[in-house]
């Protein structure tokens, strides 16, 4: 199993790994690939895709990953608390930035790309807005 | 399966190699078994296991595992339709970190029972707590003092205590209703709780410790674990407050010992101020010399704008103040929301009344709409700081639909608002309570 099975799904690793041990990684990288591996092996209606599993999707190629908004939110919001803290809000956007600054800055949510930030923004105003029941 | 359950043991090595606690560790295994048996279904549970793995990665590599952080979304199975233990009844707003309230027909009673005492978690619950285990408590009370103290659990408890009846209400009690709408837990009414409390007051710890002349402030710590990389939750008192009578060090509530979600096994009970005053699962007190200025004291956290400002607006950090007490407030606990009566019917009207740092003067009722009014039985409270109780009834001539208001005031002449002031986190909100009622004939 090799590293590049992190490719394309956090754009964010060189800067990650550049501040963690080797030996670290390298334990984390094999059961993550194992893990990985299997899991896409399964993507995405239970037939086996042999072929991603050897090769894992780029970010711009694998829309399951990164394109969701939705995906994108329950993964990222969820890693530190329950997603009923953000679903019971009612934000406009300058709010919900507020948040989401507040998470990345204060908080360690550090991993979430500018990009991915913007995609999360998109979809809690447009789901978790001011009008929203 | 045998790869994966490799895969399960090597992460679950890294965890504990990375200070994951016992609790973390337990909530993997659940939610690794659970992941092998979606893995084996297949299909669309898979991606979402797929996804929560790939930020856990993340905060594995960064080390952000054993500062209390572990994907809540592989453990989404574990803590979904949260019933927390010893809280019935309790409508959770997050069930991690804990955050839930009572509806206030199920805070009837004179003195609310630990069952119906709300929670506000800013981080998770320490595993002492949870275990009810004192082994290797202390409580240190040092900084500005001449003599440092520390104890343990015993040796504070054969101290002379004290017993009061005491409010404590989370600040963002009442955010639900603030429009436009605010960010943070949507609390209702129900962030408030008047429990009877026992412990050592604050003042004959610090006389004993021997306060210095420069000493201004204190700062309290306790050992629930942050969520993320977010500080240790921290606020503190002036020392006026914390040398006030009241202001308990508190190991028991409603005569046993606290409940793992309100502190065990000691916390502060500082009487009619905003809840995060009364640090849980307290093991420090340090005395500063100047105004404690840890992340929940600054900028936005437990602060409100110095003067009222455009709802919806957020103006700069410079002109935020902290809170301290609580303003006159009530609440109707009888009738509930929704109730059904009959016309001609007399409907008994009950409640608390609370006024932080001042007194209830008067509790006024209305059916109309705020056009008449009339004044309430009041009932003193047991001691300065607990709640008041009204008591009053009502009866309606014609079917239809027809709201109860409650406006308290206190001795000073400041009384509930009919629409609710705004400032941008949502903070003492103590806008009137009503209460639909539904009347047939
Ligand atoms: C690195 C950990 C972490 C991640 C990831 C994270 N949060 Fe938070 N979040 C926190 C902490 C810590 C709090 C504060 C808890 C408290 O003090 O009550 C919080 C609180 C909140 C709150 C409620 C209180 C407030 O501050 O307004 C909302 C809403 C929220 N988060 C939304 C989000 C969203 C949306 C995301 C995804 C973009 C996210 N969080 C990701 C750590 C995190």
């Amino acid at each position: 199993m090799s590293e590049r099975r992190f490719c394309g799904l956090w754009p964010d690793r060189h800067s990650v790994r550049a501040a963690i041990p080797g030996g670290f990684i390298a334990v984390v990288a094999t059961a993550m690939s194992i893990l990985i591996g299997n899991a896409l092996a399964a993507e995405p209606n239970g037939r086996p895709h042999k072929s991603m599993a050897e090769n894992p999707p780029e970010v711009e190629t694998a829309p399951n990953v990164e394109a969701a908004p939705k995906k994108l939110f329950e993964t990222h919001c969820s890693a530190c608390h329950s997603l009923e803290l953000p679903r019971s809000q009612h934000l406009d956007r300058d709010t919900w930035r507020w948040v989401m600054d507040d998470m990345v800055n204060k908080y360690g949510a550090t991993w979430i790309t500018e990009k991915q930030q913007e995609r999360i923004l998109d979809y809690l105003v447009e789901h978790y807005g001011p009008q929203s029941q | 399966m045998k790869k994966s359950l490799e895969v399960h043991d090597q992460l679950r090595e890294l965890l504990v190699e990375n200070g994951a606690s016992g609790d973390d560790l337990d909530r993997f295994d659940t939610v690794m078994s659970r992941r092998r048996f979606l893995a084996g279904l297949g299909g669309g549970g898979t991606a979402l296991s797929l996804f929560g793995f790939g930020a856990g990665a993340e905060m594995v590599l960064q080390g952000l595992f054993g500062r209390g952080m572990i994907p809540a979304a592989w453990a989404a199975e574990a803590v979904k339709a949260a019933q927390i233990e010893g809280k019935p009844g309790m409508i959770v707003h997050s069930p991690r970190p804990v955050n839930g309230e009572f509806p206030p027909h199920l805070l009837n009673d004179d003195v609310t029972p630990t069952k119906r005492h709300f929670v506000r978690n800013n981080g998770l619950v320490p595993q002492r707590a949870k275990e009810q285990n004192p082994q290797g408590w202390m409580l240190t009370i040092d900084g500005e003092v001449r003599q440092p103290l520390k104890l343990s659990l015993e040796e504070l408890m054969q101290m002379p205590s004290a017993t009061y009846q005491a409010c404590i209400e989370c600040g963002g009690n009442g955010r639900a209703n603030f429009n436009p709408p605010v960010r943070g837990n949507p609390w209702d009414r129900g962030a408030i709780g008047c429990s009877e409390w026992k412990g050592v007051p604050l003042r004959d710890l610090l006389q004993r410790a021997g306060l210095k002349d420069n000493a201004v402030y204190t700062a309290h710590e306790g050992e629930d674990p942050p969520i993320g990389a977010a500080p240790p939750f921290s606020r503190g008192i002036p020392i006026d407050k914390a040398m006030e009578a009241h202001t308990l060090v508190a190991y028991q509530m409603n005569g046993e010992p606290l409940h793992a979600m309100n502190g065990y096994p000691v916390r502060v009970v500082v009487p009619g101020w905003i809840g995060s005053a009364s640090q849980k699962w307290l093991t420090g007190i340090r005395i500063r010399d100047e105004v404690h200025d840890s992340e929940k004291m600054t900028g936005y956290s437990y602060r409100i704008p110095e003067y009222p400002v455009p709802p919806g607006t957020r103006p700069p950090e410079s002109v935020m103040k902290i809170l301290t007490a609580w303003q006159i407030k009530s609440l109707i606990t009888q009738p509930a929301a929704d109730t059904k009566a009959n016309t001609g019917k007399r409907i008994a009207v009950r409640g608390h009344a609370w006024a932080g740092e001042n007194t209830v003067d008067k509790v006024l009722i209305s059916t109309d709409y705020g056009v008449s009014w009339k004044a309430a039985k009041l009932t003193q409270p047991a001691n300065k700081y607990a709640w008041y109780h009204f008591d009053s009834d009502v009866s309606f001539d014609e079917k239809g639909y027809y709201e109860i208001w409650a406006r308290a005031f206190d001795q000073r002449g400041n009384a509930q608002p009919f629409r609710q002031p705004w400032n941008p986190k949502g903070y003492l909100g103590n806008v009137i309570h009503r209460v639909p009622v539904f009347v047939d004939v």
